[in-house]
């Protein structure tokens, strides 16, 4: 068994001696996690364009100025309604969309402007979970073809079926089900399929984009242990994306919080349930409904929907919606300051308002 | 109980016939709905709950699907192989439904308008110029700033929460005395999510009407619900007041399903877990479906299936492990 310097990745992965569901616990956890990946300043605008001559008449702003660090081992939470970005960020960090403006630093490289041989070497610590396990799998490929296909081009010369049969069986795949097609797989277990095809090319980064969101609640959470526990055996950086925030308190270290196409709070996901100061992180949290009936809560009742992106509002983006809007609001964008050390949060008011 | 119940199932069955066998969406399903009452339906992805909503409006796709046995009184009235002029009759006027999918089940060439005008046109016997009128209270009803002028638009020009109001306003249009809701909110974010639940238990409230939420989400059935069904595998496991089911529950595949809802008050490094998979329908267990994956499963669960037990008048659970000392009834 070799170790790869750079990123501490054992290979080829060895041979499971334990089941999925008695993973050890014992992590190597260090306290300086290191920094696998930064985005800094990051957007993405669509032109809009009209008219014959197809004229650009204004952009959507789908993200904004969106900065975070992934950390080895560790997982950060994207969370915000439908429209806000997060899918959008995904795609912009793998260049499935192109990003207008920022940087995305990988290895000391920006993935935004290196050539393009060095991203396709680059491309291989940078792996991708899909939300819809029906539409992202080739039916017309074996399972096997599906996990191998990367392997092949990632890492010639080594046994391609014996790799991809490794990644079945850690993601709880029977071995002999590589010749057999998507088809044939119920909903959790093609989300497996798409989790093993991430892990093949041994990547530090997996990007999820609402992984668990198409599945029943008894195969969601058996989706999001088989995840976490994969994280503590490879130590991979997740950005876990999800409009769910039940799930992303469980999975995640870290939590962000979008809104139309900005981050408005960074937390730690033990602050979920009190430590968090942004009215729409709050408003987020008092919608979820209450697992059990009869709790009472103190609900912040948002008006209206969430803006079009192409017509954002100046000020803070989220002052049409906020019950706590001051004239200041209105016209000036709020930065994020830090509430404690690994706390931020995007609100002129937040020292001020007080949530009972 | 001295009401009337408004809708009573009795041993519905709905059968689905395939290449390969036949496929039993609704196995023997009884239920009752009183008026005024909201009853929900839970339950995971091919448990039988859509089925069952389906068969109630008989909107079972024939073939392949049929209801081959048991009968659906709606105020006394059967309507199992009602005619479909009848059938159409009762279709949106006294029993609308709202579907899952905002964005496939409204019509994209017909203005909003037109499509609320044109049940009330048809159940109401209203004129175009009233039927428009009423199509403007009831987008005002729902909620939409502006109705005047959105009347005029298309399902396109609207946000996902716009259009599940939409097929709000279409479904109360005629004041139907039963709702049923096919995973209302499913699609929705959470914020858009919380005012339709608001939304829709004013309306109730206001026009009295009895409501059957199909959902697979318990927090909407913990926020919403007086009655609780819980299907697997096409049939009714438990069935109680929604305190029996929160805080009294009975059946393994309840309590399992209940473990693995995510909360955010959850501590749990790792999450509990239900082993195995739902049975595959052509070749379903002969005892009690749960048992391949009950991990309180006894020797009785693999050959017989169990009959309902009844705690009190409504709470009763398909399960063995409660015979004995309890009230057994057929």
């Amino acid at each position: 068994m070799r170790s790869d310097p750079e990123t501490g990745i054992r290979t080829p992965y060895p041979a499971p001696e334990y089941t999925l569901e008695n993973t050890p616990a014992d992590t190597p956890t260090t306290t300086e996690p290191e920094k696998v990946l930064s985005v800094k300043n990051l957007k993405v605008y669509f032109p809009v364009k009209k008219g014959i001559f197809k004229k650009t008449v204004g952009h959507v702003k789908a993200v904004d100025g969106v900065s975070f660090d992934l950390f080895k081992g560790r997982t950060l939470g994207l969370v915000g309604e439908s429209g806000c970005g997060k899918t959008t960020v995904a795609k912009a960090l793998v260049k499935l969309v192109p990003a207008h403006q920022g940087q995305v630093i990988c290895r000391e490289q920006d993935l935004l402007t290196v050539p393009a041989p060095e991203l396709r070497k680059l491309r291989k610590n940078i792996q991708m979970i899909f939300q819809d396990p029906f539409s992202s799998l080739d039916p017309k490929m074996t399972v096997g073809n599906i996990i191998g296909e990367a392997v092949k081009f990632h890492r010639p010369g080594e046994d391609v079926r014996k790799l991809v049969q490794d990644c079945m069986e850690i993601t709880g795949l029977r071995r002999e089900y590589d010749k057999r097609y998507p088809h044939e797989f119920s909903g959790g277990q093609r989300q497996r399929i798409g989790i093993a095809r991430a892990l093949a090319t041994e990547p530090a980064i997996v990007i999820a984009d609402e992984p668990v969101s198409a599945l029943d609640v008894s195969v969601q959470a058996r989706v999001l242990n088989l995840m976490k526990s994969l994280q503590q055996r490879l130590n991979i950086a997740y950005l876990f994306i999800t409009h769910d925030l039940s799930v992303v308190k469980h999975i995640s270290h870290d939590i962000a919080v979008m809104y139309l196409g900005g981050i408005v709070e960074i937390f730690n996901s033990k602050d979920l349930k009190i430590g968090t100061v942004h009215p729409y992180t709050r408003a987020l949290i008092s919608s979820i409904p209450s697992p059990m009936p009869g709790q009472k809560k103190n609900q912040i009742e948002l008006t209206g929907e969430i803006p079009s992106p192409m017509d954002t509002p100046p000020g803070c983006r989220f002052h049409t919606r906020c019950p706590y809007n001051i004239t200041r609001c209105e016209t000036h964008l709020p930065s994020l300051e830090t509430v404690k050390p690994g706390h931020f949060v995007a609100c002129h008011r937040w020292k001020e308002i007080k949530f009972s | 109980m001295t009401q009337s119940p408004l809708l009573e199932i009795n041993n519905l069955e709905t059968v689905f016939f395939t290449d390969d066998g036949i496929i039993k969406g609704c196995d023997k399903v009884s239920l009752v709905v009183n008026p005024g009452e909201t009853l929900a339906v839970v339950g995971e992805s091919g448990s039988g709950k859509s089925v069952t909503a389906m068969s109630i409006l008989n909107l079972i796709p024939d073939p392949p699907g049929k209801i081959i046995g048991g009968e659906i009184r709606f105020r006394g009235r059967n309507l199992v192989g009602l005619g479909r002029e009848e059938m159409r009759s009762i279709r949106g006027s006294q029993i609308a439904m709202i579907f899952q999918e905002p964005m496939t089940s409204l019509n994209p060439a017909m203005t909003v308008g037109a499509q609320i005008a044109e049940s009330v046109m048809l159940h109401r016997h209203m004129n175009k110029k009233e039927a428009f009128e009423k199509a403007q209270e009831m987008l005002n009803l729902v909620g939409i700033p502006v109705p005047a002028q959105r009347l005029k638009e298309y399902p396109h020009q609207m946000s996902g929460g716009m259009r599940q109001r939409v097929m709000i306003a279409i479904a109360l249009a005629c004041s139907p005395s039963l709702l049923i809701a096919d995973e209302p909110t499913s699609a929705l974010d959470v914020t858009i999510q919380s005012q339709i639940l608001k939304l829709m238990k004013k309306l109730q409230d206001q026009m009295g009407m009895a409501m059957i939420l199909i959902t697979h989400d318990m927090g909407v059935v913990a926020e919403t619900a007086d009655k609780v069904a819980v299907m697997y595998c096409g049939s009714i496991v438990e069935y109680g007041t929604s305190h029996d089911i929160f805080f009294n529950s009975k059946h393994p595949y309840l309590k399992g399903l209940k473990q693995s809802v995510l909360s955010i008050d959850d501590t749990a490094d790792e999450l509990p877990v239900i082993a195995g998979n739902i049975p595959d329908p052509l070749h379903l267990p002969t005892g009690c479906r749960f048992e391949p994956r009950c991990p309180r499963a006894m020797d009785i669960c693999k050959k017989e299936r169990p009959q309902p037990i009844y705690f009190n008048d409504e709470h009763h659970t398909c399960c063995w492990l409660y015979g004995g000392d309890h009230e057994i009834r057929s």
